[in-house]
């Protein structure tokens, strides 16, 4: 792509010179004002050679109103997971605005744990319009794993995921984790123990049509939490207080793919409107005083959001786990605002 | 309290104190076992599912999430205190061994059979830490001092931690002293998050079958009702386990439970240890 801009921009400059002598000549009213001329094409040349185009791709160009385009090499589905590797901080994808629907998407791993233990996992396809978060039971083997093919597997399986029934999907799911986790002949007791129990995982799905119509599908206690603009709580989905959260959710299992207790609610966005998708710590957290951690935490930039978080997890204020959350926000309220 | 959950900087803590008096050769009610075989046997049963509990990522080994220390008490010939860790080999070198240690060492790897419905028994492999053994006296004092002396260094070590939990595994009087004293220091220990938690269990005997009491025993033997004295009461989460495996119990129950069959051991060891829910 490199070469391609500097071959059209080289072209195109010695084409705006030439073009720029020949008017001079052509036309001795130009006068001193030749140079003007040659700036004005070098700007048109450097515009379609695609120079501007790459600093719009920064962000840095982009006018108020404007809409980012999806990153380069986007697929047009978003999976959002702790890197293979430890890294510090926290795993914040940058907001994500295509129109109907803006997201963001913000997982933290257990304080004082390492990114790449991060049993949470979230996706996003089609311009927000299918999210999906998932958690990991933390005693279970390979729940990340688990976790993250729930929530690839929901968002890249079409417009209605769940249209095959809700034990084919998770069926789907499992063979795929059987795949991941097969073990060689010579594997440790341990790892064949473990591959044999299998894993667990909460996990929470939403599908929002054009016309703002969502669907939420949800196993244990991963929540589905719906604002208006002014940030209050219309409705939490399947728990809505804290006191509701236990040890012991429903849960899919990699070697039952009937044993989930599968929850459905649906709902209707207007402009403004925004839809919480988050894993359990998080949603009790939330849920204890919804009033000002909803609008705080749809808000607040991802360092702000870290340290309040951190701060909340290592005094006890919120339980110590994993936390992940997708915010899918009705776009237009904001411009129209 | 009793709220912090296991992890590499807060590892759990579980030391099991093991009666290998003679009596513990005897037959135990409920199955055609001795009392040492069958607390061998849940031992190694309860090793091999903290182990499972640790296994958590492709291609790694267990975590160190847990430190388990077993202590087997008896005397020798001349009735002196015989106290030492029942870990071998690899293992006999420290007091604790960690879950990720445990795995790599056991005494040996056993091929067993399980059945499964409609199909052919499914073997699979059960690891050994722990044989049974029998022979001499009680010398509960001095199992309890040790216990204590490890314990309190690890409150020192992991102040943050869920306190340590220490299981009495026994089926007679101590033949050296009374233990009272001994329990009263290890209950006092403490971490941030909680005092030691110390429970008892009485293996067989011809008096009533006794478990998680939250009332003494006044009319059982002076025996059952020091073990009662010396058991911590439950935490609330493990009074939960307890009432999902039927047990009727309220507030204040204790880690406690005396002439044991074979069912109360399991059930006894399944409320005392159940801590899977506080890893992360």
């Amino acid at each position: 792509m490199t070469s391609v801009t500097y071959d059209r921009l080289g072209v195109g400059v010695i084409a705006t010179i030439g073009v720029t002598a020949i008017a001079v000549l052509v036309v001795p009213s130009l006068g001193t004002d030749w140079p003007f001329v040659m700036a004005a094409g070098l700007v048109l040349v450097a515009l379609r050679s695609g120079i501007l185009a790459v600093r719009t791709a920064t962000g840095r160009t982009v006018p108020p109103g404007a809409r980012r385009r999806p990153a380069a090499g986007s697929s047009g589905q978003h999976h959002h997971r702790a890197p293979a590797t430890s890294t510090a901080g926290p795993v914040v994808a940058p907001s994500h605005d295509t129109g109907l629907l803006t997201t963001r998407v913000l997982t933290l791993s257990k304080h004082g744990a390492d990114e790449c233990e991060n049993e949470d996992a979230s996706a996003i396809a089609r311009d927000g319009h299918l999210v999906a978060v998932a958690d990991g039971a933390s005693s279970a083997y390979a729940s990340g794993e688990w976790s993250r093919l729930l929530v690839e597997r929901f968002v890249g399986a079409g417009p209605a995921p769940l249209s095959d029934g809700h034990e084919g999907f998770v069926e789907a799911c499992a063979q795929a984790w059987q795949d991941v986790t097969a073990l060689e002949p010579d594997a440790d007791w341990w790892a064949v123990e473990a591959q044999r129990r299998g894993s667990y995982a909460t996990f929470a799905g939403v599908t929002i049509s054009e016309s703002g119509e969502w669907e939420a599908s949800v196993v244990g206690d991963c929540c589905v939490l719906a604002t208006d603009a002014g940030g209050e709580l219309l409705s939490a989905f399947p728990l809505e207080r804290p006191e509701q959260f236990t040890s012991t959710p429903s849960m899919l299992q990699t070697n039952d793919p009937a044993a989930g207790l599968w929850c459905r609610t649906v709902g209707h966005m207007v402009p403004g409107d925004a839809l919480f998708v988050a894993s359990d710590g998080l949603a009790e957290w939330l849920l204890a005083e919804p009033g000002d951690r909803l609008s705080w935490i749809r808000d607040a930039g991802a360092t702000q959001i870290e340290a309040r978080l951190d701060q909340e997890r290592a005094s006890g204020a919120m339980v110590n786990d994993d936390v992940t959350l997708v915010v899918v926000r009705h776009g237009r309220g904001e411009s129209d605002g | 309290m009793y709220e912090q959950r296991i992890d590499r900087q807060h590892p759990g803590a579980i030391v099991f104190l093991v009666d290998q008096s003679e009596s513990m050769g005897d037959g135990i009610t409920g199955m055609p076992l001795t009392k040492a075989t069958t607390v061998a046997d849940q031992l190694n049963g309860l090793l091999f599912e903290l182990v499972q509990r640790c296994t958590k990522a492709i291609g790694e080994p267990p975590r160190p999430y847990f430190a388990v220390a077993i202590i087997g008490y008896g005397t020798d010939q001349n009735g002196n205190p015989l106290v030492g860790s029942v870990l071998q080999g690899a293992l006999a070198d420290d007091w604790w061994a960690w879950t990720t240690d445990l795995a790599q060492h056991p005494l040996r790897i056993e091929e067993r059979e399980r059945a499964v419905e409609g199909a052919p028994p499914q073997k699979y492999v059960m690891p050994v830490w722990v044989d049974p053994f029998a022979g001499g006296g009680t010398p509960m004092c001095t199992a309890l001092d040790n216990a204590g002396r490890l314990v309190r260094a690890w409150c020192d070590e992991y102040p943050a931690a869920f306190p340590p939990i220490v299981i009495n595994l026994s089926d007679g009087e101590s033949t050296d002293g009374s233990p009272s004293q001994w329990a009263d220091r290890l209950r006092s220990l403490h971490t941030d998050d909680g005092n030691v938690l110390f429970f008892n269990l009485g293996i067989g005997g011809d008096d009533k079958m006794r478990l998680f009491d939250e009332r003494a025993p006044s009319t059982a033997s002076p025996h059952t009702m020091l073990l009662w004295e010396m058991s911590s009461e439950l935490p609330e989460f493990m009074i939960e386990v307890a009432r999902s495996q039927g047990f009727q119990i309220s507030p204040g129950a204790r880690g406690f439970g005396a002439n044991a069959d074979f069912r109360n051991v399991v059930s006894f060891l399944n409320v005392g240890t159940s801590v899977g829910h506080l890893l992360r």
